[in-house]
């Protein structure tokens, strides 16, 4: 058994870090041979076993500087003295770190958490928004899409068939476009009963365009992808392995889809292929001139030719969109195209997180760096005494410098070895792995950005202290450790805390705003009951369901059985579920009233639904009555809109009875008014609604049963399943989900995001708090004798709290001030990111502040009444 | 070159070597030795022609899906050292359990 991935890559981490000190030319080898031990260590003995044995190595790495004792004396002048010098400080550092745990540790900690999140995110940045896609030449990859003139601000939508057709056709920027379309296949070739596979109908020139080609078998050709062409599917590497065994000689055998034999022509290289959740790939095998242009449909994307780019495209396609608008004015009218590059695309929901995200752990780290700045200067005020004994008996200034120096690059390093666990811990919380990511985030890189952060931070706050202690007078820095402390020095502190409290106000207003729009967004109206309503997507194959009638037979009775499960109290079908992803929108007209010039003006999303949806899914009726059984064939055709189409369309209100058409020759009556729905974006607001009666205008093949259930507890996944199979056994529900469960998922980035800043938010408190509380319990000792004097003197203990609150209070102000100036400028950088939220918003400022207010004060009172406690004989005893 | 001075622990793991531990983490097994003293002392001692060491085939551990191994032997030189090493330290020899096969 291979040893457990996650102990195995943090001990290689481990050994990696100690690896950095081993001479360049025998540094692969050693850390091949530790980290082979070590694996093997893990797989024969014990986790414990390899952890004491890892022990080892940062001893192992240092002996292997030196050249062997017994060999050859070194040449005179050789290194081996400042060698050995260097290992006496190394030696020397590490004891004196030790002798200070709590500063050590301290400092450990919050180098660490600083380090590791920003190594972490660099790491996420770098391999999500910066690193190739995983096919040939990807940046040249280009999403193209068609838009609509009502499509007010959405330029991403899908384009039809014949006008993809003529893009591809008259385009000379492209080298290769295709059109795509999501699809769940089921699959029944199986032993173990009907499955439904995520899959995509594709053009025939699809992989050549993406940049992959099948690893066993060919490619689709030209000929594939023809109306009456023999049905062909390539299939991925997982699906080979997974339900074919793996077998070589898969090509040509026959998979049955959606009741349709197809013959395997190839199966894909095991990496990331696209759609990236698709396992099967059938070609299109439609004619673009027989198709609508007003379907609008199809996915589609085309690969540059090299050296074109992305704007002479754009400019092209704007060319030819605009060609097609005069050769086609009914359909094509206002149309116009936008093209992006394939990776914005695929990252279009994370980029903006990242930015925000790595410039918090920017700030977090600078909050960290003032701290340990500040901890340091206290630290080389206390040691003065030493370091001048150290001069005084002879020490070089070099040799001191040297010495604090490598103190500092002592806690570089293992706290960036820290850092590196927490980065390892956390660098899939930020953003998940993007499904075309196959390996670690963290790589050498991202170790490399962690040291380079913990050596910049240490070191440059080592050195300035080191530098200070050198330079002095010996005799100078004797004397002055025996005295108070010098002003200027306290208010070089004071600023540092002050700093660092402005920089946590930032943090926390962020927090603040982000909660507050996460709270509104999940406080939105849905419009319809989420909480008990469930939805099982169901796909009817045209082979065994070639009409609508068959389908709305089928539908109708599984929506009868439904409600014979116990606790089912409402069901019925739609084909677009909110939040599922699925959508569709069609132009109408309006009986009575004039053609708008343009067809797209009149345009609202349809849904075709039975009688039974609108009660499953809860949504309310305002006005007139709800679909019934009743409206079949043969009775007179209705249909039930939403609120905001009555708005849009009806603003006088007198809708109910009015007539519109959809479908060329057929009018439909209004006959009620229901509430609007959320239908993919909780942001996004209220969009027309018709709701069409599937007796009468026919069911598409993707189908989704909504039931709504008694109470919540209820499990009927289960129990669909079975009525699904007792009706068609060769038929797969291809997934049953809550109405909860969906809604939530779409609130997933913004929780994510919440909950980060959150974090950072609490620790630039806690670290900002751990400042003011070292500098004000310093000043308290330091103003010891003369706190001691007030007291002998008459103050007051009430007094003398009243002082030492004031002076610490005095820096929480000053960085109170400067934090809220600059979160207040700083907010719109949020931007999309909140939701029903001012990003100035006074009252959040002004929370953040008595929360920060509040924590200082904290911080602040225990020195204080520590200071109050002191015993005036004592202290002048003393002195 | 000046003829290697052996150490306590030094003895050890080429006595270690000797009976058969190839791999440095069953050294330290057998010498009963961490592994911050022995692997320093089989790199000191490679260098100065004790010990060599050579790589297992990349194609056989792969194979077995593991990570390749480093395997140490003594030299004739490592044999020599451990003799005068063995005269040094009299006891030396008795305290390891009877030679592995």
């Amino acid at each position: 058994m291979a040893p457990r991935p996650w102990t195995y890559r943090s001990l290689a981490l481990y050994l990696g870090v100690w690896s950095t000190l081993v001479p360049h030319a025998l540094r692969a080898r050693w850390l091949e041979e530790w980290r082979s031990e070590t694996w093997h260590t893990l797989q024969d003995k014990s986790t414990f076993a390899a952890l004491r044995r890892v022990l080892g190595a940062p001893r192992d790495a240092v002996w292997s500087r030196r050249p062997p004792r017994n060999s050859t004396p070194p040449p005179p002048g050789s290194p081996r003295k400042g060698l050995d010098a260097l290992m006496q400080d190394f030696r020397y550092a590490v004891r004196s770190l030790r002798r200070r745990p709590t500063f050590t540790l301290t400092a450990l900690l919050m180098l660490a958490a600083g380090i590791g999140s920003t190594a972490a995110l660099f790491g996420t940045i770098k391999s999500t928004l910066l690193e190739a896609l995983p096919w040939d030449d990807a940046d040249r990859l280009v999403a193209i899409y068609e838009n609509r003139p009502h499509q007010e601000g959405r330029d991403r939508n899908t384009a039809s068939l014949p006008d993809f057709h003529d893009w591809a056709t008259r385009t000379t920027s492209f080298e290769a476009m295709s059109a795509y379309m999501y699809t769940r296949f089921a699959y029944t070739s199986g032993s173990s009963g009907p499955m439904s596979l995520a899959g995509s109908q594709i053009g025939w020139r699809f992989f050549r365009a993406l940049g992959m080609q099948p690893a066993i078998g060919r490619d689709f050709a030209a000929s594939d992808d023809v109306p009456g062409a023999p049905p062909a599917a390539i299939i991925s590497h997982g699906l080979w392995q997974e339900l074919l065994g793996g077998n070589p000689t898969v090509i040509g055998t026959e998979i049955v889809l959606n009741e349709v034999p197809h013959t395997v022509v190839g199966v894909l290289p095991d990496m990331p292929a696209f759609p990236f959740e698709a396992r099967l790939w059938t070609p299109l095998r439609l004619d673009p001139g027989e198709m609508s242009r007003g379907s609008h449909r199809y996915d589609v994307f085309g690969r540059l030719k090299e050296g074109v780019s992305l704007a002479t495209a754009r400019a092209e396609l704007d060319a030819i969109a605009h060609d097609l608008e005069t050769e086609y004015p009914e359909s094509n009218e206002g149309h116009y195209t936008s093209a992006y590059l394939f990776r914005d695309e695929l990252t279009l929901g994370v980029r903006n997180t990242l930015w925000i995200v790595l410039g918090l752990a920017g700030i977090v780290l600078l909050i960290v760096c003032t701290n340990i700045a500040n901890m340091q200067l206290a630290n080389a005020l206390d040691r003065q005494r030493e370091i001048a004994v150290r001069l005084a008996i002879g020490a070089t200034n070099s040799r001191v410098i040297a010495m604090v120096l490598i103190e500092s690059v002592v806690l570089a390093v293992a706290s960036s070895a820290l850092g590196l666990l927490v980065a390892y811990a956390t660098i899939d919380v930020v953003v998940p792995p993007q499904a075309w990511q196959t390996g670690s985030t963290i790589d050498a890189s991202v170790f490399g950005v962690a040291l380079a952060l913990a050596l910049l931070t240490s070191v440059l706050f080592g050195l300035a202290p080191a530098l200070r202690l050198a330079r002095g007078d010996v005799f100078d820095a004797i004397r002055a450790a025996s005295r108070s402390l010098g002003g200027r020095r306290a208010g070089l502190r004071g600023v540092l805390v002050a700093s660092e409290v402005a920089m946590a106000v930032v943090l926390i207003v962020g927090a603040g705003l982000l909660l507050r729009s996460l709270l509104a967004l999940s406080a939105v109206d849905l419009g319809f009951g989420e909480q008990d309503a469930i939805g099982a997507q169901i796909n009817l194959p045209a082979a065994s369901y070639p009409e609508p009638e068959h389908r709305r037979v089928f539908l109708q009775q599984l929506v009868e059985a439904s409600l014979a499960i116990p606790g089912v109290t409402a069901a019925g079908t739609t084909d677009t579920l909110p939040f599922s992803g699925s959508r569709s929108s069609s132009n109408f007209r309006i009986e009575g009233r004039e053609q708008p010039d343009n067809d797209d003006d009149y345009s609202s999303d349809r849904h075709i639904v039975t009688p039974g949806y609108l009660g499953a899914m809860g949504i309310d009726l305002q006005r007139g009555r709800q679909l019934l059984a009743t409206d079949t064939a043969n009775a007179e055709s209705v249909v039930v809109v939403n609120d905001e189409f009555a708005a849009r369309f009806f603003p006088d209100g007198d809708l109910l009875g009015a007539r519109i058409s959809v479908w060329d020759d057929t009018w439909q009556r209004i006959v009620g008014v229901v509430g609007s729905v959320r239908h993919d974006d909780l942001r996004e607001g209220a969009r027309p609604e018709m709701y069409f009666p599937a007796a009468q205008v026919g069911v598409r093949g993707s189908a989704w049963l909504v039931m709504r259930r008694a109470n919540s507890q209820l499990d009927v996944g289960a129990a669909i399943r079975e009525k699904v199979a007792q009706f068609d056994a060769g038929l797969p529900v291809a997934r049953v989900v809550t109405m909860r469960s969906l809604v939530d998922r779409s609130l997933r980035s913004t929780r994510r995001l919440t909950r980060i800043v959150s974090a950072f938010g609490t620790l630039a408190v806690v670290i900002a708090a751990m400042g003011l509380y070292g500098v004000i319990s310093y000043a308290v000792g330091q103003r010891q004798q003369e706190i001691g004097l007030r007291l002998a003197l008459g103050s007051t203990a009430r007094e003398v709290v009243g002082l030492v609150v004031r002076q610490g209070m005095t820096l929480v102000g000053a960085g109170l001030l400067v934090g809220i100036g600059v979160a207040v400028a700083a907010g719109p950088l949020l931007g999309d990111a909140l939701y029903g939220i001012a990003p100035n918003d006074m009252a959040s400022v002004a929370s953040a502040a008595a929360l920060l207010g509040f924590v200082a004060l904290l911080a602040t009172l225990v020195p204080a009444l520590r200071a109050a406690r002191v015993d005036p004989a004592e202290t002048l005893r003393t002195q | 070159m000046t003829k290697p001075r052996i150490t306590y622990p030094g003895a050890c793991v080429l006595q270690a070597v000797s009976r058969g531990c190839r791999y440095g983490f069953d050294v330290m097994d057998f010498a009963g030795l961490p592994s911050g003293t022995v692997y320093p002392i089989l790199r000191r001692y490679e260098i100065l022609g004790l010990l060599e060491s050579d790589w297992e085939e990349t194609d056989g551990a792969h194979r077995q899906g593991r990570p390749r191994r480093r395997y140490y032997k003594l030299t004739a030189a490592g044999e020599a050292a451990l003799g005068t090493a063995a005269e040094r330290f009299a006891l030396h020899q008795r305290m390891f359990a009877p030679e592995r096969v």
